[in-house]
């Protein structure tokens, strides 16, 4: 670029010389640029010879790269690539198509000298004579790994924010799911329920209508204790445990309240109670839900001429509670799935008599589990069935879950 | 003097069928869907011995109810009693709190305790 005629005369610039026609020779020019390109910072600019071997080298190549001129110049250029390019001869590919188009250019991941990897924007240029023969390539390469940096943290500040947003729908539509189960789908059965008491105050006992509404309580019943754990089992999925909220009480005392009602209802029946007072700290309610679901197995499921046994103890911090009925064992099949959730294990023999949602010991267990403690079960054709819960007396922090 | 049972429920069988229960037991009662209809229908009323009240309801909801039931001097003392599924966030100050569903039996303690048929 000639400076215009009138313009003031420019600087002495590096290598200034003129011929005596005023004008640079060819060699001048050559060196001029040579400098300029040595002295570029932010870029490394260098020539590979026909065959990828480092011709040339400059300030921005040996600051991006870490190498100096007369370390490098004469190696190929393959130093430069992640091992794992090099391999699948990724090298070799960009010089073939720098040979057939010209030109070839991405962006990928660089070595230093000290091995580190950097993300590069790279430019190869096939070098020819006027006839056309190959001289060699020039390659320009920059360093954007404060723009990928940049660009990456921007992606993922995207993606948290799509991830919080997704949360807060899933979020929305667990409350939603929920009050569906504890509002919408309990009011029509309390309408339904408390219709049958009505009923059943103005028709006498022992008429084929009273049995009918004998049977439409049961249903409701029934339907009100699935709802009640489908809205259990739910919370247990979505915040991961039930919430209990403990309080001072004597689990002895429940459980005589509780082996009463069990004898009141099946005058029959024989339960066997041994239990001292056992205080300690636990949510009653839940804990009433837990041997309700344990006396009702027993009683539904031990041989009817055999008594149902409870047996507590104190034992150091821990309580301990037994509950045992004689008859056939839980079938193998069904034994090593019977606290899951929905089990389908042997249906037809041991569940057509309540026809539950097979949730009952599943949710019993995620009750005392919430209380820090555990319940097993062992069942043989000799013993009989037990399931034992234990129980700390004094739930500390991680039982109290709320939720 | 005619006691009533203000009953504020929008599930409108559940409201018909507990409405139906007191009357068949002796009771007045004024039943209203929403807290507003039930603000209204106050002033029609000779002496409310009880309100039995839903939370979660279209219109005016149960706790703004309540809020504006208490701001007025003549109902300051009205004993309030929650009937809905999450008893947990029933307001401070009410009288009782039942969980949902309740019981013709346990309908009919509650209301005798409050009112003479």
């Amino acid at each position: 670029m000639a400076p215009a005629p009138d313009a003031p005369a420019p600087a002495p610039e590096l290598g200034e010389a003129r011929d005596p026609s005023g004008r640079r020779s060819a060699d001048q020019e050559a060196q001029r640029f040579r400098l300029l390109v040595e002295s570029v910072k932010d870029y490394a600019i260098f020539m590979l010879d026909p065959q990828g071997n480092v011709a040339t080298w400059n300030v921005g190549a040996e600051r991006l790269k870490g190498y100096a001129a007369a370390e490098i110049i004469g190696t190929h250029f393959s130093r430069f690539y992640p091992r794992d390019d090099v391999d699948a001869g990724k090298c070799e590919r960009e010089l073939e198509v720098a040979t057939a188009e010209g030109r070839f250019e991405e962006e990928g991941w660089r070595v230093r000298k000290d091995g580190t990897l950097f993300w590069a924007c790279v430019t190869i240029t096939a070098l020819r004579e006027r006839d056309g023969t190959l001289v060699g390539f020039a390659k320009v390469t920059r360093d954007l790994s404060e723009k990928r940096a940049v660009e990456e943290k921007h992606r993922a500040l995207a993606a948290e924010r799509a991830a919080l947003a997704e949360r807060i729908r899933v979020q929305e539509f667990q409350e939603r799911f929920l009050a569906i189960l504890g509002h919408d789908l309990r009011n029509p059965l309390a309408a339904i329920d408390m219709g049958v008491s009505l009923l059943r105050q103005r028709v006498d006992v022992e008429t084929s209508e009273s049995r009918v509404l004998g049977r439409m309580e049961t249903s409701s019943r029934r339907m009100t204790r699935m709802i009640d754990q489908i809205l259990d089992f739910t919370r247990t999925r979505l915040s991961g445990a039930l919430s209990v909220e403990p309080q001072p009480m004597d689990l002895g005392s429940m459980l005589r309240e509780m082996a009463e009602e069990v004898r009141v209802a099946h005058p029959d029946r024989v339960v066997d109670l041994r239990c001292p007072a056992i205080p300690g700290r636990w949510d009653r309610d839940r804990l009433e839900q837990v041997f309700s679901n344990l006396l009702g197995n027993a009683m539904s499921y031990g041989d009817p001429s055999a008594p149902v046994r409870v047996t507590a103890l104190i034992d150091g911090t821990t309580a301990r509670v037994e509950v045992h009925n004689e008859g056939p064992p839980i079938p193998d099949a069904l034994s090593a799935m019977i606290f899951d959730p929905f089990r389908r294990g042997d249906r037809d023999s041991r569940e057509k008599k309540t026809a539950g949602l097979g949730l009952g010991l599943y949710i019993s267990r995620e009750i005392i589990r919430a209380h820090g403690g555990d319940v097993t079960v062992r069942s043989s054709a000799r013993d009989g069935t037990t399931f034992r819960v234990s129980l700390p007396r004094e739930p500390d922090a991680p039982g109290e879950r709320t939720g | 003097m005619q006691h009533t049972v203000l009953l504020v429920e929008d599930e409108e069988d559940l409201r018909d069928m507990m409405r139906e229960a007191l009357e068949m037991n002796g009771y007045s009662v004024l039943a209203v869907e929403e807290g507003q209809q039930a603000l209204d229908a106050l002033g029609g009323i000779e002496h409310v011995c009880l309100v039995l009240l839903d939370l979660v309801m279209p219109g005016m909801n149960g706790w703004d109810f309540f809020e504006k039931l208490r701001e007025k001097p003549e109902y300051a003392s009205v004993p309030v009693i929650v009937h809905s599924s999450a008893p947990d966030r029933a307001p401070a100050g009410v009288t009782s709190v039942l969980r949902k569903p309740i019981t013709l039996t346990n309908l009919l303690t509650i209301v005798r305790h409050y009112c003479a048929p």
